[in-house]
Parts: C-alpha cells; structure tokens; sequence
C-alpha cells in the first residue's frame, strides 16, 4: 500500500515538468461547434507544437471504437474520414492545419437513444502528428487515399491505433483524440466553446530566472466548469492556482536563453474548449 | 575395549581383593586403592564428583555403600561403570538404626546416584611399569553418608516437548568453572539432579540421541536449588503438531532452553541485520520468500501475491502481521514460543488460502521468573512485563509507539514537496496464562493494533490521502491432554478490524470485517517409533474451524470514476480429518479438508454459497538419524472476495473457489553438530484465479498491475503455474549463526484463456540471503558482557513490469494514457548489505544492551518500483531508502 501512495502523490505549486513540450506534441484540437452532427463535415483546427523544427505529417481520422474497429468504415468513404497533411519544410509550418471530417449519419440512431453504455455516446476522431517519415501509417493513408480503398492492416490500425504506438518512439510521435458529444434533436441550443484570453499586457521577452504570472479571464455558458492545462517549449509553466478567483499560471522561464511559445488550453464541461498562445523569449 | 584386556588381566583381581573406597561424604577423599603389580600404578582418583542424595533415603537419615566396577581410559576418564553389588545399608550411616534394610526403592536410587557420581570421575591413570598410561578396570565403594551429603544444587526437568512425557535415560551435562565436567541422566520422570556442584556459571546441557541439543548457561550462587526444564525437540522429524510437509521453524527465546542446533532462537534473530529483532521478519529472509519491494509488509511467499498467503496466531486468522513498510510484528516476539513457516504442502489444519502461510504460536509454558525491558530505539519505544502470580498464573503486557514519523516525515515532504504524517503506529498486547492442577492450558490474548498514514495538503491543511489499518482481537484458548494422550484444544478469536482510505477532496473507502473464528481440534501424535523398521504407530487430527463474520465495504472515490459499497454476512464452516501412519522410519499423512462457504448480502440480494473439498497427502521417510525425505501433493482452496460475487458490488455469482494444485519434495540434512541443509523443490498449479475488474480498488492488495488493466467481468478464467528450489544452508555454534538462504524460481500467469502467459508481477528467478551473526564475550571478569557483529547481503532479481514505450492525450480531458512494450522487462537487481554491532552489559539485577545497525551500509541506489512521470514521457523509478544508521537500547530485569 505505501509504494501505491507515493505513486499517487502530486506535485507542489513550482514549474511543473509536464507542461515543458520538447518535441512533436498535439496541443489542441479545436473544432467550431463542439457537437458532432450525423451527416455533416465538421472542421477541426489542429495545433501541433513543434519546438525542434523538424517538420511534421499529419493523419486524422474519425473513428467512434467499438470492439477495436471503427463505425466510420461501413458508412463513409476514405477521403471523407481521413485526411492526410503532407510534410511541409522544416521551419515552415504554421502549427495549425484545418481538417474536415465527416460525421457518419448513420451515428444519428446513437443519438439520445439508451445505449446502455457508461457513457454518452459520441463522435470519435484520432489525430496523429509525426516527425516526417517517422509513422508508416500516414504513409499507407497516403497511399490508400490515392487508391481510394483502406487495406485491413491499415483499417487495423485506425480502429486501435494504442495497440501499435509501441511501433514508433514517443519521441517525435503524438496521438490524440477528441470524443465530440453527438447532436440531439431536442432544440437545446448546442454547446459553444469558450473564449480564452489574459489579462493585461504581460511581458513575455524576460532575463533567466524571471517568473510571470499571467492571469486568464474566460466566457462561457459553463464558466464554473472551465479547467485551464499550460505547456510551452521555453522554460516550464506552473499548475493554475486561483488568486482572488482569478485563475492564474506562472510561466518560470528557466535558465536556459531562447525563444519559444506559451500556450494555455480551457476545457469546459461539454466538449467546448479554447486555446491562448503566445511567443516567449528568455535572454 | 580390546585394549583394556591385558590391563584386567593382570591388574585387576577378584573382586573381593578389591575393598573398595570410601565415599566423598566421609572425612577420607575416596580413592582406589594402589595395588602394585611390579612397578605398575592402578588408577588413583584426583577429582571426584558428588552423587544427588536419594530423598527418600535422606529424608529417613539412611547411608548405603555401593560397590562399583569402573573402565578407566589411558586418559583417566571413566569409559564405564556398573554396579557390582548393589547399595547395602553402611554401618556408618547416621541411621538410628544402623541394621536397617534397604528397600528395593532406595536400593535401586543409590545404585543409580553412584554410578551418575562416578562416571564423572577423573583418575590419574593407570601406568606400566615403564609409566604408559594404560586403560585400566577397577573396583571403587562409593559410600553415603546421610548427614554429610552435598547440598543439591540443579534439578533438570527433561521433557519431550513443552506438554510431552517426561523423557528418561537422557544425559544431562554440566560443565563449571576450571573445566569441572559431571554427567547425570534422567529418571523415569525425566529428572537429573546435581549434587555438591560449586559456586559458579554453569553450562548445562541436554544431549540424547534423536533429540536436539539444548543448553542453557545459569550462574549458581550459595542460596537455592536451580531449577530448569528442558522442553526437548526431536532432531530428525518427530512427533510434532506439523505433518511432515514443508516447515521451517524459528523457536523464540521465550521458550525457557531452546538453544538448540537446528532452529533460529530468538537470541540470535535478534541480532541479525535487518529483522530489527522481530521474530517474524527472519522469515522474510528465509527460502520461498520472495523480496517484498520497499520493504514493505508483505510475505510474498512462491510467487504469489501476499493476498494468497495468511498469517495465524495459534492457527486462528490474524488481519496482519506486520505494521506499515514491515519495520515490526504486531505481537511482540516475547510472548511467542515459535514462528511456524508453512511455504506449502501444510496439513489441512489450514485451510482457505491459495499458498503459504505464518503462524505465530504463543508459548504455552509460564515463565520461570518475572522479568520484562524497556528498549528505545530510533523508530519506536517499547515495554513489555511478564508476571507470575503464584505457580500456575502468570499475566504479561507489552506496549509499542512508533515516533518514526517524526523522522520520516521530513524527508518525504522533501521529496515529494507535500506534507506527511507518516507512518505511525502502535500496538498493544495483554495476556493471562493459567495452568491448572491437571496442567490444562487456559490462555486469553488480546492483540490490538493500529497504523496510520497521512499526506497533508499544506495550502487547506488536509488530508490529501490517508490510510488507516488497525484490528483489536481477542483470542482465547483452552488445551487440555488427556489420560490418553489426547490434546483437545478449543480456541476462539473475535474483533473487529478496518483498513480505510481517504483521498481528497471526498474520497472515502474502507474494509470493516467483524470476524468470530472458532475452533475445536482433537491431536494425537503418532507414538515415536524410534528407527525400527517394523514398528507402527497411529496418530490423529481432526476438527472443526468455523468462521462467522460480518464484512462491511465501501469505495466511494469519485475521481477512481467508480464506487461500490456492501454489507455482507459471511458463514464459513470447515471439518478436517488427517491420520498420521508411522511405520518404522515412514511417516505417511493423509488428509481431507472440506470448506462451506456462504455470503447472505444485508440488502437481500442473492447469497453466495460454495463447497471446497481439499485431500493432501503428505509423507517422509527417516533415512537416518540426520537426514529425511519429504514429499507432499495437495488441494488447497481459496474462496473469492465477498464482493466479487456479490450482484450489487459489480460481483459475479457464478464464480467458484479458486485452487491450487501443491506439489514439492525436500531433503534435511544434519552434518556433525553444527552444519543443517534444507532442499526442496516445489511445483505448483493455480486455477480457477478469479480475474476482471482490475480497478482502481486492485491497490488495497498491493500494488497495482502492470500494463493494461483487465476490466472485464470477474471470472474464473486466470491460471498460472510457479516452480521453484529452496536452500537452506545453516552453521550454527554456540555464538555464531551463518545461514545461506536461496530460491531459484519461476511463475507466470494467464489472465485469460485468449491472453499470452506472463511472468508473474512478483516473479524473482533468483533471491539470495546470506546471514551472519558472532558473539564475543568481553575478558572483563568483573562485569559480563558481549559484543556481537552481524552482517546480512541480500540479492534479488528484479521484478517485471511493462517497460513505457509511448502514450497518448486524451484532448477532452487533458490527461495522458500509457502505451507499454508488449515484452516485459525487469527492474534492475537488488543489492544490499545491512551491518550491525551489539554491546551488551550486565549487572547484577539488569542488562543493559545498545545496538548500531547500518542499514544499506554501501548506500545503494536500487530501484524497487517503476513510477512514471504525470504525462508518462519517462519511466521513473523509485528507489528504495538510502544508508539508514539505527541505534537503539534495551534494559532487561
């Protein structure tokens, strides 16, 4: 039992290790309207940190999982479920790419119906980001894209892809997947994500050891069910604290000089989220 | 005696040329007397030794003469003697009447106290006429004088075992001061009794074949009689309350002389590194143990998990053995006689339980004087006195604190920048052992313990997580032999116990069980058939063991996303049967145990019922004196948790009792005196493991597994299989104790029937233990004392676990979930050295004694357990503590 409670302890309120990017990592996903429609494309806005420049290929996929496949391959075709972003040069890419998805009609009978599952049911997408090269999959979704046709290997994959991850390293490799609620039709007016932004002018151009606070003020039909998560590729951010009930994170900006982004994800209750960033520099 | 031939011839006439001498009472020194043959010498006596006064014939003022005929060697020792004419009256006797015919009775006893008198003798010997020592056969008249006998000094009670028979016909020896040696043996009721023995310190020994050897060192002072009983244990397999399956026993120190040869005494656990001078914790370092990560308390015995095993206190079921990360027992190693280690293959006295098992047996024998101590040490303070109250009664306390919270607690806030409270504990132990007039046992012992560990959040200044585990049991016992040889023993043990759980902000868990145990068992040993091939013997167990409880859980941690709550009755009757053949060297035990168990949920839902039938059979072979095989196969049940079958705790009725399928042989060995050898090699088959719902409440039983989680339903769809050797080396001396302790094993597990085998979480192919312990007595004779040095390197394999090869972001929640390598790896293997200095002093109504002990003296990093960081990018590992110096006293009265 006590190696099980120090496995179990947290950490105290200085820089947290965790929100320090150091290669490819997906930081947010967001999405228009965050409620998946049965029948309509829905545009996801992929933000993917990329703090050593080595460039990055995408793959996104829907895929709502049942048993390890997923119900997007019966009903839609390739290039509506999947989307392939080429590997751009190195230093040129944007960090964001826009992805349009279709969200089977099919899933509309899984809406508000009593699935007897321990949870809602939803609307699953996958996204993986890569060094180029690095990921055989976004290779062969090129390639079934061209052909119009997914191979069982492939399809394989894309219904569990944590089963394979231990194929490529974590290094220059992230997974991640969002889980849309799926629309009703009974007229509720559907969630909208937040608003995200700091208060003030912070200075983000600062000498080793500075620590800034940065105070963020939000709107949302939710607000109280807001949850803010910090990561940044120079020096470390703090866990959010609440001072006067403005929530505030510090960013400590280590010892280190150079220069990259802050950024800071909210996450309401119901799918809605919203993403700040930032450039920082450490001199 | 070839040799001695010529001597007889041509020193020794007939018997009547041969006077005899006078006794060491009468105002002569006895000697021989010198009949020169040419310029040959016969023996002459330089130092003689006083014969125990027969009672009855000191009481009546009665005085005798015995003729004897003495072997005496070339070096002057009395190779052997008989009576030559039997005690007649002395007409020197201080009798009234000097006439007086002896009894046959009293004849029989003066016989007997002259030929113990003389076979401790020394004589210069006898020599040629060219001065060779020669053996030598002469005639020697010891002579009783009633009013100047020797003062009795020592009366040594042999008996065969702590309720057996008396033993007769047993050498006792006691060795003196200036290498004075006498030699007695035991009557018909086991008593040897010393005579005229000086002032002194005394070794006296017990020593006969196919028994043990038991010493005891006693310092004899002008005022009183000494009296000691020697409670002995056979040396090869014996008569003994286990089937002679796989048993290590540890004997404590609080059984009175069992300083014996094959087993660890108290005394010397004590001083080993590493048990901190907890009976128990030597069977942590003992074979089929596998290394527990942390140090914590857990005995994970063959591969198993330490939920598989149990621990009794006198066969009834104890919550726990150990207080947090295993620092001390629960109950305090002076009240227990010994600590019975049952790695497998064990009779069906036990039952309910996949694999090994502890029993920590109090002592049954009161003690011979009231005493206790006091010792404060860096962890913890205790005390603990033992009193007699008239001769049949005797009441004992103990008491613990732990203060080691005050020292741990700021060294973990450090580490880990939260704030502790931890671990603390304390337990208390009361007793009251009567033994009545037909020497029937009547024991009450009450056990109460509590443990608890806190992190404080310091922004709210509470508890972040805590964990409390505490019991208070009551155990009563009544034991009682028969005319026949019957033991019948009734035993009960009742309390409530509580292992609870708090995490932040609302998380509330807890296990509260109400348990009434029961037991009626009917022994009888099968008679000791010595080593006669045609001989037979029957012996017999059986009884009843009974358990009622009411468990009452609950998990409510909301951010485990899961709860479950239940009120349970739990009936779990058992019957158990086992003979045991004894024909000339076999011993053949077969056994049947069969156990009901029956849940009825406060709430009407569906109870649970289930029937475990369990054979074993257990057999050993007495090769020699020395040596035995052993073998033994068997079924061995265990039933599932209450709420794995309960409907509204996510329970599957349809679940039955796992078991395992127990096999192993084993091979003791004594070499000389000093040198034991234990082998076995076991095999073992698990079926029918309960498996599903690996939840987050899987932690209250240790850790939790690695890599992915089955959380399907439970079923009974696990097996597993766990092999393995077991060494036992041991040298042990009258001051140094060297043991070398090795397991080579292997054991996996298969979640289920379409899942690939794997290696067992607690899998270790290869632990090592190797002890040792030496005392040295300090030369200052005007205060006695010791030092004593100990060293103790363990070596273990690492455990598995699933090596981190990635993760992914669930971008709903912010969290991140692991990916593990399909291939298991192990953790790094462990090393550590723990040494330790004793000194102890003593005055004339006290002992003071101090130790040092240096834990992990290199002060080696090992890893214990694999932790990840909060985003699982790296695998983290948790070390185990570093070089940790402990120092503590003790005084004893």
């Amino acid at each position: 039992m006590l190696p099980v409670l120090l496995l179990l302890l947290g950490c105290d309120g200085g820089p947290s290790d965790v929100t320090v990017i150091r290669d490819v990592q997906i930081v947010h996903a967001g999405v228009d309207v965050p409620v998946a429609v049965p029948g309509l494309s829905q545009r996801y806005t992929l933000t993917v940190a990329d703090p050593t420049g080595g460039g990055v290929e995408l793959l996104a996929w829907a895929c709502t999982g049942f048993d390890g496949e997923c119900a997007e391959a019966a009903f839609v075709a390739p290039a509506e479920r999947m989307v392939v972003v080429d590997a751009v040069d190195q230093g040129d890419f944007s960090e964001d790419a826009d992805l349009d998805l279709t969200v089977p009609a099919e899933l509309a009978l899984l809406a508000g119906a009593d699935t007897g599952l321990p949870f809602d049911p939803f609307a699953g997408v996958w996204f993986l980001a890569c060094e180029p090269g690095l990921c055989p999959w976004i290779r062969q979704a090129r390639d079934a894209l061209a052909a119009g046709a997914i191979d069982a290997e492939l399809e394989a994959f894309l219904g569990d892809p944590t089963a394979a991850l231990d194929q490529v390293p974590a290094d220059g490799s992230s997974l991640a997947q969002r889980r849309l609620p799926l629309a009703t039709d009974d007229g509720a007016e559907p969630n909208a994500n937040p608003e995200l932004r700091v208060a003030g002018d912070p200075v983000l151009a600062v000498q080793t050891g500075a620590e800034v606070p940065l105070t963020f003020e939000w709107i949302d039909e939710e607000p109280g069910s807001i949850e803010l998560q910090a990561f940044t590729t120079v020096g470390a951010m703090g866990p959010p604290t609440a001072v006067f009930d403005d929530p505030e994170i510090t960013w400590f900006a280590g010892e280190e000089a150079g220069a990259g982004r802050l950024y800071v994800v909210a996450r309401d209750a119901s799918g809605g989220s919203a993403l700040w960033r930032a450039d920082a520099s450490v001199e | 005696m070839a040799g001695i031939l010529p001597l007889i011839l041509s020193l020794a006439g007939p018997s009547s040329a041969a006077p005899g001498a006078d006794a060491p009472g009468d105002d002569a020194p006895p000697t021989t007397l010198p009949e020169p043959v040419g310029e040959a010498t016969l023996p002459v006596l330089v130092r003689d030794a006083a014969a125990p006064y027969p009672p009855d014939a000191l009481a009546l003022g009665l005085g005798a003469d015995v003729l004897l005929v003495l072997d005496v060697d070339a070096d002057g020792t009395v190779l052997a003697a008989a009576v030559a004419s039997s005690a007649v009256a002395s007409s020197s006797a201080s009798s009234s009447d000097p006439e007086q015919t002896l009894s046959p009775e009293l004849v029989a006893a003066f016989d007997a106290a002259a030929l113990q008198a003389a076979r401790s003798f020394q004589f210069e010997p006898a020599r040629t006429a060219s001065g060779e020592a020669v053996p030598a056969r002469i005639q020697y008249r010891y002579r009783f004088v009633a009013d100047r006998a020797p003062p009795l000094r020592i009366v040594a009670v042999v008996t065969a075992g702590a309720d057996g028979p008396p033993l007769s016909d047993v050498d006792v020896v006691a060795a003196g001061p200036d290498g004075v040696r006498q030699l007695a043996t035991t009557d018909a009721d086991g008593v040897a009794r010393f005579a005229g023995l000086a002032d002194g310190d005394w070794d006296i020994a017990v020593q006969a074949l196919g028994l043990q050897t038991a010493t005891r060192s006693i310092s004899l002072s002008p005022d009183g009689v000494v009296e000691l009983t020697f409670p002995m244990v056979a040396d090869a397999p014996p008569p003994t309350d286990d089937v002679p399956g796989e048993v290590i026993t540890i004997t404590a120190e609080a059984l009175p002389p069992q300083v014996t040869e094959r087993v660890l005494t108290m005394d010397q656990v004590r001083y080993l590194p590493g048990t901190g001078g907890d009976v128990v914790k030597a069977v942590q370092n003992l074979p089929g143990v596998n290394r527990a990560p942390l140090g914590v308390a857990q005995i994970l015995i063959r591969g198993t998990a330490p939920e598989d095993s149990k621990t009794y206190i006198d066969g009834m079921a104890l919550p726990i053995v150990f207080h947090f990360a295993g620092l001390n027992t629960v109950v305090n190693s002076d009240s227990l006689e010994e600590v019975a280690f049952l790695p497998g293959s064990y009779g069906v006295r036990y039952g309910r339980t996949l694999a090994g098992l502890v029993d920590l047996r109090t002592t049954p024998s009161l003690p011979q004087e009231s005493g206790g101590y006091v010792s404060v040490d860096l962890f913890q303070a205790t005390a603990f006195h033992e009193q007699r109250i008239g001769d049949r009664t005797a009441v004992s306390m103990s008491a613990r604190r732990s203060y080691v919270d005050t020292i741990l607690t700021p060294v973990l806030t450090e580490l880990t920048g939260s704030t502790f409270q931890a671990p603390r504990y304390y337990d208390v132990n009361a007793r009251v052992l009567h033994r009545s007039a037909n020497d029937d046992v009547w024991d009450a012992f009450l056990v109460g313990s509590s443990d608890a560990f806190r992190v404080i959040d310091p922004d709210t200044d509470e508890v972040s997580i805590g964990l409390t585990t505490r019991f208070i049991k009551l155990r009563l016992l009544h034991r009682h032999v028969d005319d026949d040889g019957w033991r019948h023993e009734s035993a009960a043990i009742f309390g409530i116990e509580e292992e609870a759980f708090q995490i932040a902000p609302d998380g509330d868990a807890f296990e509260r069980p109400l348990d009434l145990g029961l037991r009626h068992e009917l022994y009888k040993a099968a008679p000791d058939t010595g080593f006669g091939d045609g001989a037979f013997g029957l012996g017999l167990r059986t009884g009843v063991d009974v358990v009622a409880s009411r468990y009452r859980f609950q998990y409510e941690v909301p951010s485990f996303d899961t709860s479950e709550s239940g009120d349970i009755g739990i009936l779990a009757p058992a019957a158990y049967v086992e003979p045991t053949v004894r024909i000339g060297r076999f011993d053949l035990v077969p056994g049947l145990r069969a156990d009901l168990w029956s849940t009825a949920p406060a709430d009407d839902s569906a109870g649970w019922t289930n029937l475990a039938v369990d054979p074993r059979f257990n057999a050993a072979w007495r090769f020699s004196r020395k040596g035995r095989l052993k073998l033994g196969v068997g079924k061995y049940s265990q039933f599932p948790d209450p709420r794995e079958v309960t409907v509204t705790s996510d329970g599957n009725p349809d679940l039955t009792h796992e078991y395992a399928l127990q096999t192993g042989i084993g091979w003791e060995q004594r070499f000389g005196e000093d040198w034991s050898l234990e082998l076995n090699r076991y095999y073992n088959w698990l079926e029918r493991l309960v498996v599903g719902n690996e939840d987050a409440f899987r932690f209250f039983s240790g850790p939790p597994p690695g890599g992915e989680l089955d959380t399907g339903d439970y079923e009974n769809d696990g097996t597993g299989r766990s092999a393995g050797i077991e060494l036992l080396l041991k040298w042990q001396t009258e001051r140094t104790v060297v043991f070398l302790s090795n397991t080579i094993s292997h054991s996996v597990r298969q979640k289920r029937p379409d899942q690939p085998e794997r290696l067992f979480e607690y899998d270790q192919p290869i632990v090592l233990n190797l002890l040792a312990s030496h005392e040295v007595p300090t030369p200052n004779r005007k205060r006695k004392g010791s030092w004593r040095f100990g060293g103790r390197f363990r070596f273990g394999s690492g455990n598995p676990y699933d090596p981190l090869v990635n993760r992914w972001f669930d971008l709903e929640t912010g969290e991140w979930s692991p990916v593990f390598s399909a291939e298991q790896a192990r953790t790094p293997p462990f090393y550590q050295l723990d040494l330790r200095v004793d000194r102890s002093w003593e005055f004339r109504r006290w002992t003071l004694s101090s130790y040092l002990d240096l834990q992990n003296a290199t002060n080696r990093s090992n890893t214990e357990v694999i932790g990840y960081s909060d985003d699982y990018r790296t695998e983290e590992p948790i070390t185990g503590l570093p070089l940790v110096p402990a120092f503590g006293f003790k005084g004893e009265w």
